[in-house]
């Protein structure tokens, strides 16, 4: 869960998902004593690891401006070459705003607008035009690619 | 139409996440990040114990060593001691702070809270950091009657002169921090303002 995330918000390179997955584990470690239950232990693991891609721009070379190119996703192939279409989803994942970015991760891994809602703290009404908006996006930068 | 073709991507999506990874299992990844962790904290650690033996390694040797003998020499070495006792006690509040910011929050509150210690930041950097600077050098010079009395002219100029190039690398240096933490800060904003 936390590095399917993380590496699709790094546009597919694992290495960096790796670092980005050990970041936020330690944040989990250091902040449990403080997790007081309100939210179900899933949502508050994906909140810190929301955070923990959204503000991991620090040290970030590969800049929203700066696109990543197929080269640097690290798919792992497999006899029926499903891996192409999924790089392209990648690509089309990598070109949106990286609150988009995470927001679509989030339906993605099917998680309730409620939950996407107490994760980043976009009232849920606003979070759904939000979303038909992204998805609009996604499917026309994947049908210009084909 | 549109859902149709974004099942699709839903479908990929799971289907890929059910691949074998070749990542470490969830145990030896906490391992790692533990260890990552420790190693994080032992260096911040070091900078302070590091900062502080200078510290005292300067009072003794300024003091004792040296022997100063003139009021002003001194105040020049109470500036130096103190610009570093406060960029120490600087350095562990801004620690304590930055490891206050919880990430257990929602983005928006998390932004709010980042905004404001990256906006302490600036002015610690901005204005207590060139302070510290400014007062660590008035003091470095305040000695130079003391170091006259010791050296030769060319010993002390060499001294004086090799301190400004340090001064000058450290303002650069320092510089090109702020710059970056403030880079970060305007992310940050950036960040704040696509939520709301």
């Amino acid at each position: 869960m936390v590095f399917s995330l993380c590496r699709a918000y790094m546009g597919g390179d694992s290495d960096l998902a790796k670092d980005l997955t050990q970041e936020v584990f330690i944040k989990v470690w250091k902040a449990l004593p403080d997790f007081k239950g309100k939210s179900s232990i899933k949502t508050w693991i994906y909140r810190i690891s929301v955070n923990t891609c959204l503000l991991h721009i620090r040290d970030d070379k590969h800049s929203k401006s700066e696109s990543f190119n197929e080269s640097q996703i690290n798919v792992p192939d497999d006899e029926n070459n499903t891996s192409q279409p999924f790089k392209d989803l990648y690509l089309a994942i990598n070109k949106l705003k990286d609150v988009d970015r995470v927001i679509i991760l989030m339906v993605l891994d099917e998680l309730k607008y409620s939950e996407i809602s107490s994760i980043v703290g976009i009232a849920e009404g606003a979070l759904r035009v939000r979303i038909h908006r992204i998805k609009q996006q996604l499917n026309e930068m994947i049908k210009n690619d084909e | 139409m549109m859902n149709d073709s974004f099942d699709q991507m839903k479908n990929m999506w799971q289907l890929a996440k059910t691949e074998k990874s070749e990542l470490a299992s969830e145990k030896e990844m906490l391992s790692v990040a533990l260890d990552a962790h420790r190693k994080s904290k032992k260096a911040h650690r070091m900078n302070i114990i590091i900062l502080s033996i200078t510290c005292v390694v300067m009072a003794v040797f300024l003091t004792k060593i040296l022997r100063l003998s003139s009021v002003i020499s001194y105040v020049g070495t109470g500036l130096m001691l103190g610009s570093l006792v406060l960029r120490i006690v600087i350095e562990i509040y801004s620690q304590l702070k930055a490891a206050k910011i919880e990430y257990g929050f929602n983005t928006l509150h998390l932004t709010e809270h980042t905004i404001k210690f990256y906006e302490w930041r600036k002015k610690v950097h901005g204005t207590i950091t060139i302070l510290i600077v400014v007062l660590y050098s008035i003091g470095f010079y305040l000695l130079t009657p003391e170091f006259l009395m010791m050296y030769s002219k060319l010993v002390v100029f060499a001294i004086d002169a090799g301190y400004f190039v340090i001064a000058v690398i450290l303002f650069f240096s320092i510089r090109a921090g702020v710059i970056k933490e403030m880079n970060y800060l305007k992310k940050i904003i950036l960040l704040k303002s696509d939520l709301n």
